[in-house]
């Protein structure tokens, strides 16, 4: 063979054949090598790049005044948190005392519904007092209301047939002109009123707690927006200045070269923006701040002691208890709040390392943001976590009982069978994966967990079918493949003589298994198990489907439930997001940045991975 | 052998040099996925040989196409940002809006949700995460599922400053890819909401409720506080077969009785 290259034939250029063809596999391979190290340079110097973007980004953040309204806003949040409970609890206490008259109410409204709508032309000639138009009316009327069934004007079936019957009949002589309730609803309402009224008065109490806080808060977000703005104009208007210089430079039209030069004069750009002055609004809301959170407080202390006592539903029961809780949490909250809000100055500089720990323990990501954009990578990195530590769990076993069983048990057919088609399912392309994920294992999932007897699974009954459990779900059985051959390789590779010792002992074959070939290739094995995270922690088409695209820490108070949530993970983000971006922008630096956590995930399994095989094959 | 590929290459560069005139749409999915492709058949349907693309992956691809010289028409639910305004004005080159249509953003919920209208405000609360539980609204008490578009959409964008005061969307949202991504989750979830155009909402299982007391219907159009209009943007005034198709897409009544069917609202009579 090798006489076959040494033959010298025509020679192109100074080179023979063997040449070109040497020639053809070493630049190959160079190439290959230098494409590789031109993406990671790349990778990184996009990535690293974000850092000072994002620390400016802070910064301006501060100067601008809008990171003391973000106090604000926050302890806003905490207060209408606890309205949310409140306001379940008036309505499970109100279903509870006065269902039928909620009923009523809440029926007598649907009934208009179709009456208003189809009946718009009738009205209408009411309205122009047309003749007949009453008669027409009332025979639209009787005829609509006969047709209405129960079950779908009142939905959650708190009438009982009297009641129902009651309300149709009242809406006999109904004017569509006046369009008062009839006194039937009327009196339902009152009643439900009267019998609510000290609950109404105290919920209305907590409701209101932070009205002046609000207001605040309001007044705050348009003057730090308006000083985004500005000072974000300014920053830009060297950019703009440069694109209208451009255009006059292009264009030959007149006409529309004085129009250009009309809005270059009109760019400014200063030497600084008036920081200190334009964020004194801010620094001079401070003492209203602390006053109007003391506000918050005495009215939202006094607003929860008022509440009732006692509780004809368990659950409102249930409710105010947690209120009464946490109440005092969020009020402690509160004072530490005002406390840091108080400290905020528009110059102290933001520090490099807080500004990095934000990216990498920040809860919050928020894009395209008209206020603040926030690029916290945690919620993602948890997904993420979490997605693959259910795929691993439910993958591991599966794939190395299959690789033990079809290495050491299976009979030479059942290898034949069972090892091309575990292969197999690396075939299936991801998206077929997702697809599938979506609309059968999802809708599966969920019509499974709505069975009653299986309520008492922790996150059953699924509200939603695009999910961490089904992602994780998905996700095994792609890592399934990759697991299966690598420890199957490694089970391979114990020596023979091995388990032919332990058979000559009188070792049975499961005890040779359990007892010496498994400790030996258990750091293959291991090294397996990494890869296939490697593989899972990568994957991205089937958690863009499936995971649900929730960025959000996940309501770790659901224990083991919280696998029924949604997520989003870091290779789903980048993919959602990254065909929107502009160059350069920090949001496309923070997609990068994610995407170089992701390789340093990735090149520390493998290294891991690969040291673990290595010292496997000096045994 | 050598010659036979010459030739072809040959003659495919030929072929696609002349090919019949091509008008290229790239932008908002809420135009590109159902009414504009309707509008193309019958465009079509009357004659014309002109070829159509379109590709529909969100307003901000109609701008980013358009200024890359990669389309004809951009398509947008949105209108256009000064940002990208200054990329055209940077090349010298002015872009040309004009409205395709009406559309109406339906708040949708669950049919077996008993909630049928929302005021603005708590519409708003609910996407910002203020308000998480139907027990809150009204409704059979349950945690609140919210669908959004994702950051790509137009409606995403519009959204937010129709309803939500242009406040940020709350962490506990959910971003699909489509409307119809949305509809089939809301649909499928007695607790879900979510948003999407006139034309989505009349799915099985869903309730398009009404807002501040206004169904979204076409006569509310001016009433209704999350009505919305649709543009086409070109780049300069259009020439040939893109102004014929445009001119026909935005003034014919057989155009109009189209987009009446795809859900939205002509801006001349459907005749």
């Amino acid at each position: 063979m090798a006489k076959h290259f040494q033959k010298r034939g025509r020679r192109i250029l100074g080179w023979d054949l063997q040449d070109w063809i040497k020639g053809f596999f070493g630049t190959n391979a160079t190439l290959s090598i230098v494409i590789l190290l031109l993406i990671c340079f790349y990778l990184i110097r996009e990535a690293v790049m974000f850092f000072p973007s994002h620390h400016q980004g802070l910064t301006l953040y501060r100067q601008t005044g809008q990171e003391f309204v973000g106090h604000l806003i926050e302890e806003v949040d905490e207060h209408a948190k606890i309205v949310a409970m409140t306001d379940q609890a008036y309505y499970r206490e109100l279903d509870e005392k006065f269902g039928n008259e909620r009923g009523v109410s809440d029926s007598y409204e649907a009934l208009l519904e179709p009456l208003e709508d189809a009946g718009e032309d009738f009205i209408d000639a009411l309205d122009d007092e047309e003749e007949g138009a009453q008669e027409a009316w009332d025979t639209f009327a009787t005829k609509t209301l006969s047709k209405v069934y129960k079950k779908e004007i009142d939905t959650f079936n708190r009438l009982d047939d009297d009641s129902w019957n009651a309300l149709l009949a009242s809406m006999k002589g109904w004017d569509p002109l006046e369009g008062d309730p009839p006194a039937f609803v009327e009196e339902a309402r009152a009643k439900m009123k009267e019998g609510m009224a000290s609950f109404e008065l105290a919920r209305a109490e907590v409701s209101a707690a932070d009205d002046q806080l609000d207001s605040l808060r309001g007044k705050l977000v348009k003057i730090a927006s308006v000083v985004r703005e500005d000072a974000k104009a300014e920053l830009t208007s060297a950019a703009r200045k440069i694109a209208l210089e451009q255009g006059i430079a292009s264009t030959t039209d007149p006409d529309k070269k004085a129009e250009l030069e009309e809005k270059l004069s009109e760019v400014k750009i200063m030497d600084s923006f008036p920081f200190a002055a334009r964020s004194t609004p801010m620094a001079e809301s401070k003492d209203a701040h602390k006053a109007a959170a003391a506000d918050l407080k005495a009215k939202l202390t006094a607003g929860v002691a008022k509440l009732p006592a006692e509780f004809a539903s368990q659950p409102a029961a249930e409710l105010i208890e947690r209120v009464r809780k946490k109440t005092p949490d969020v009020l402690e909250e509160l004072d530490e709040s005002v406390a840091e809000a108080a400290r905020w100055r528009w110059d102290k500089p933001v520090g490099y390392f807080d500004s990095a720990l934000q990216f990498f323990f920040g809860r919050d990501w928020v894009t395209n943001s008209s206020w603040h954009d926030f690029y916290g990578l945690l919620p993602l990195f948890t997904g993420s976590v979490l997605i693959s530590c259910i795929a691993l769990a439910i993958a591991v076993p599966f794939s190395v009982g299959a690789a033990i069983y079809v290495n050491r048990i299976a009979t030479r057919l059942e290898q034949n069978i069972i090892k091309p088609v575990i292969e197999m399912v690396q075939a299936i392309p991801s998206v077929v994966l997702g697809i599938f994920g979506i609309l059968v294992l999802g809708e599966g999932l969920r019509e499974f967990s709505q069975v009653e007897a299986l309520s008492w699974i922790p996150g059953f009954p699924m509200q939603e079918r695009l999910n961490i459990l089904n992602a994780g779900l998905l996700l095994a059985l792609m890592a399934v493949p990759t697991i299966f051959t690598l420890c199957e390789d490694a089970l391979n590779n114990v020596p023979r003589s091995f388990s032919e010792a332990s058979l000559a002992l009188g070792a049975s074959r499961i005890q040779t298994v359990i007892k010496v070939i498994l400790p030996t290739a258990i750091s293959g094995i291991f090294a397996a198990i990494l890869l296939g995270l490697g593989r899972v922690i990568g994957e991205t088409m089937v958690v863009l489907l499936v995971a649900g695209n929730k960025i959000a820490m996940p309501d770790w108070g659901a224990g083991v439930g919280v696998v029924a949530q949604p997520t989003h993970t870091m290779t789903g983000i980048i993919a959602q997001e990254m065909g929107e971006v502009a160059d350069g922008t920090l949001h496309w630096r923070a997609l990068f940045l994610v995407g170089l956590v992701l390789f340093t995930i990735s090149l520390c399994i493998n290294v891991a991975a690969q040291r673990i095989i290595r010292r496997l094959s000096h045994l | 052998m050598k010659y036979t590929v010459i030739l072809t290459i040959g003659n495919l560069l030929a072929g696609s040099v002349f090919a019949q005139e091509k008008i290229v749409m790239k932008g908002s999915d809420t135009l590109g996925a159902k009414m504009v492709p309707q509008l193309k058949e019958a465009y079509l349907a009357e004659g014309s040989k002109v070829n159509f693309e379109i590709a529909a992956e969100g307003s901000s691809q109609a701008f980013t196409n358009l200024l890359a010289g990669t389309c004809n028409i951009g398509m947008s639910s949105r209108n256009v940002k000064d940002s990208e305004q200054d990329s055209f004005t940077a090349k010298g080159q002015t872009l040309i809006e004009h409205v395709a249509a009406w559309d109406m953003i339906a708040v949708v919920v669950n049919k077996g949700n008993g909630v049928r209208g929302l005021t603005l405000e708590q519409v708003g609360d609910i996407f910002t995460g203020k308000i998480t539980d139907w027990g809150q609204v009204g409704g059979k008490p349950g945690k609140i599922s919210a669908y959004t578009r994702n950051t790509a959409s137009g409606t995403y964008k519009t959204f937010q400053g129709l309803a939500m005061n242009k406040e940020d969307y709350g962490s506990s949202t959910q971003k699909m890819a489509g409307n119809e991504q949305i509809a089939t989750e809301v649909a499928g979830n007695i607790n879900g909401i979510g948003y999407v155009g006139l034309a989505y909402s009349a799915k099985d299982g869903l309730r398009a409720i009404k807002v501040g007391g206004e169904s979204p219907k076409p006569r509310n159009k001016a009433d209704y506080p999350l009505s919305r209009k649709l543009f086409y943007y070109t780049v300069g005034e259009p020439t040939g077969e893109t102004k014929k198709f445009i001119d026909w897409a935005t003034t014919s009544s057989a155009a109009a009785k189209v987009i009446d069917k795809v859900g939205f609202i002509p801006l001349v009579e459907a005749k």
